[in-house]
């Protein structure tokens, strides 16, 4: 007996402990804990989240203790497809601009319709129309949008006085500036008079320096019904021809694309490229940290104004809630939170970027920076992308049409056609699915 | 009579036994074999013949995403870039490494530096491999451009040529395997007995003849290790085109395996991606076999 009494002694202590830490776990009035994925993030984000706008929250919500994830864009949405397949998403997460139609279809975000009419403070009107809309589908709102990468144009102040001409406002005065600001070296181009995109023909971003000139051309990818692509009518051809002239007709950048990043630097910000609209607001940052004592050099205006309209293009970042999440009001909370405008312009500061809300432009920040206030007000020019979960499908059909006609292989028209037509061949795959 | 019978008796309980054992000793390995090998290939196969995106359950399609596959120019064109990319590599690579070994199979002084500086890049991983190329490819800034410019060339777009850059990805692959496939054919070389070039010299043989007709033949199990394992290589090649091209430009380094993931994670074509891995498979399948059939005739 004695033998065993140790043995049962222990067993019941053990016993005991777990019924404690069950009890513990389940007694009301535990901290709830919301687990938060950060996509978008540098430095001096995380030292803005983590030391200012956390803290802030939870001081606000003792019950409520944030657990921040930072994690990269690469393999992040591998990552998040696994994560709610297996369960085990993140209460609250960022999303890239083409993700919302995707976690939409799919049911991975929380409708926040009930949660916005129920919280007049958090002022979804103030959000640009565009961005709203962005975040529609299926007629709810999946998401709200925390930065906007919004293209307004840029250039070198002191690159164009020196060429001696002003900052261009429609395509041909675009030419004009651009052959004008172009200088060759041995017959090698040293400086781009327009950097048409800084990233190689190999990658699957080109796109992204199309399609401002695809919208101010009055074109579209899709039709307005979304069943069709549209992108092979004359608004496309315009673009794409006018694309075509200043590269391989005007040689206002090195073929096939443009000058490429060196070192990861993108050249407007070395001096190497006079002007350029295809911009992430992360050039802001990257001049401050790598050019400062030319950072006002880097001037903003408004995109350029085509045969149609002024327009340009703009990636919608969002913030979603999971609707695998046990606390989506807590979640909500943090939104309401992270994106009110005192930690809106926080995390802006932080990251050098632009908010989704119209008012925005009035804070201290954005009033004392001329690029980010320029980038702020071009969103109301700004389109984006079509809502289809599978608009990435179409990058590499796009890249390929423009590519097409840049190495010569194909006219505009031809190369879009061909464009288009792999389009409707993902829409009809997609939407018979 | 009888002792011998008892004795073949003990024999064949013995072996029962000890083929128990064995079984028993392969069963952990086999299961997770079977769970990380079979199962995955088996479950690919089958999703090649499903709609699925990755998130919902598949739906059985048939014979649908084979029939696209084949009209599909990027299916093609990924088949075509893997059979060009995996056959240009492995027959440099065996020219190549065989030459280097050859050359450092003698006894001299420093021979041991330059071996290690052959070996080296295959020990570096080969995403830093590919980064450390991209900045010697890149066309403004990069070294290559500037040592064809300052020798009187046209500097080139390397990765963003459509002619230039499978080329320029097949050579960032010789580099990385020739030190590793070096070191095997020294192996094999210093292998060979001295007799048999003795004999060779005897019988009057050339430089020339003994490398052919006593080094090559020699040799012939080497080349075939070689061949798979560079074949293996090749052929699963993921991080390379991943990080140096993504496939591109103009699909001109599409190989079957990025394709796999492009469809299955960028796309979410799980479904259709599982046609490229059951390709692939097929393909490797054909080429081990033609390899093991060549072995065992040896």
């Amino acid at each position: 007996m004695r033998r065993y009494a140790s043995k049962l002694a222990l067993i019941g202590l053990g016993i005991g402990a777990i019924c404690l830490f069950i009890a513990a776990a389940s007694c009301p009035g535990k901290k709830i804990e919301l687990h938060t994925m950060i996509v978008d993030w540098n430095d001096a984000t995380r030292e803005a989240i983590d030391k200012v706008i956390v803290p802030a929250f939870e001081k606000e919500n003792p019950n409520i203790t944030v657990k921040v994830e930072y994690t990269h864009w690469a393999g992040y949405m591998e990552k998040t497809t696994t994560a709610f397949q297996g369960g085990t998403s993140p209460d609250v997460f960022q999303g890239g601009a083409v993700w919302a139609a995707k976690v939409g279809e799919y049911g991975w975000a929380l409708p926040l319709d009930d949660f916005i009419s129920k919280s007049p403070d958090f002022n979804w009107e103030d959000f640009f129309p565009v961005y709203r809309e962005d975040c529609v589908i299926k007629g709810k709102i999946v998401g709200v949008p925390y930065r906007a990468d919004v293209r307004p144009f840029l250039y070198r102040e002191s690159l164009l006085k020196e060429a001696g001409v002003k900052p261009p406002d429609t395509w041909e005065e675009l030419k004009e500036a651009a052959v004008k600001c172009t200088k060759r070296e041995n017959g090698k181009i040293v400086q781009c008079g327009y950097n048409f995109f800084f990233l190689g023909a190999r990658g699957f971003q080109l796109h992204q320096a199309f399609l401002p000139f695809l919208y101010q051309g009055g074109g579209t990818i899709l039709n307005e019904e979304g069943t069709e692509a549209a992108i092979n009518g004359p608004g496309g051809v315009g673009a794409l021809e006018l694309v075509n002239t200043l590269i391989n007709d005007l040689k206002v950048c090195p073929t096939p694309v443009g000058m490429e990043q060196i070192g990861g630097v993108t050249p407007i910000i070395l001096g190497k490229s006079a002007m350029i609209s295809n911009s992430y607001s992360v050039l802001f940052g990257d001049m401050k940290k790598y050019n400062p004592d030319q950072y006002d050099d880097l001037m903003a205006k408004l995109p350029l104004k085509g045969p149609v309209k002024r327009a340009t293009h703009a990636w919608v970042n969002k913030f979603f809630i999971s609707s695998q999440s046990k606390h989506p009001e807590e979640g909500w909370k943090l939104l309401v939170h992270f994106l009110s405008p005192k930690y809106s312009e926080i995390y802006s500061e932080a990251f050098v970027c632009v908010p989704g809300r119209r008012s925005m432009i009035e804070r201290p920040f954005f009033k004392g920076d001329q690029k980010l206030g320029v980038a702020l007000q071009s969103s109301e020019y700004a389109h984006t992308f079509p809502k289809k979960p599978y608009v990435f499908d179409m990058f590499k059909p796009i890249n390929d049409g423009i590519l097409a006609t840049l190495y010569g292989y194909s006219s505009a028209q031809d190369a879009l056609n061909q464009t288009a037509r792999e389009i409707n061949k993902l829409i009809k795959f997609h939407e018979k699915s | 009579m009888t002792d011998q019978k008892s004795m073949r008796k003990g024999v064949g309980s013995f072996k029962k036994r000890e083929a128990h054992a064995a079984l028993l000793f392969l069963v952990i390995p086999l299961f997770f074999f079977s769970l990380f090998k079979i199962y995955p290939m088996l479950s690919n196969f089958y999703l090649s013949f499903t709609r699925y995106n990755m998130v919902s359950q598949p739906q059985w399609v048939g014979l649908s995403n084979y029939l696209e596959a084949l009209q599909d120019r990027v299916f093609w064109a990924a088949v075509r870039n893997t059979v060009v990319y995996g056959l240009s590599v492995i027959l440099v690579i065996m020219a190549l490494s065989l030459l280097v070994a050859i050359a450092l199979n003698k006894i001299l002084p420093g021979v041991i530096i330059f071996r290690s500086c052959f070996y080296a890049p295959s020990v570096i991983s080969i995403v830093v491999v590919s980064m450390i190329w991209m900045w010697l490819y890149q066309p403004q800034a990069g070294l290559i451009n500037y040592v064809l410019e300052k020798i009187g060339f046209e500097p080139q777009f390397w990765l963003d040529n459509p002619h230039l850059a499978l080329s320029s990805v097949i050579i960032v692959t010789i580099w990385q395997q020739l030190g590793y496939n070096m070191i095997i054919f020294l192996a094999g070389l210093q292998g060979i007995p001295d007799l048999l070039y003795e004999a060779a010299t005897i019988d009057g043989a050339g430089r020339w003849s003994k490398f052919w007709y006593v080094t090559i033949p020699s040799l012939k199990p080497i080349f075939l290790f070689v061949i798979v394992t560079t074949f293996i290589f090749v052929f699963r090649n993921f991080p390379i085109i991943f990080i140096m091209t993504e496939g591109g430009p103009f699909n001109t380094t599409n190989t079957l395996v990025y394709e796999v993931y492009r469809n299955s994670f960028n796309y979410s074509r799980g479904g259709y991606g599982a046609v490229f891995a059951v390709v692939l498979l097929s393909i490797c399948l054909v080429f081990s076999l033609i390899n093991l059939r060549l072995l065992r005739s040896e």
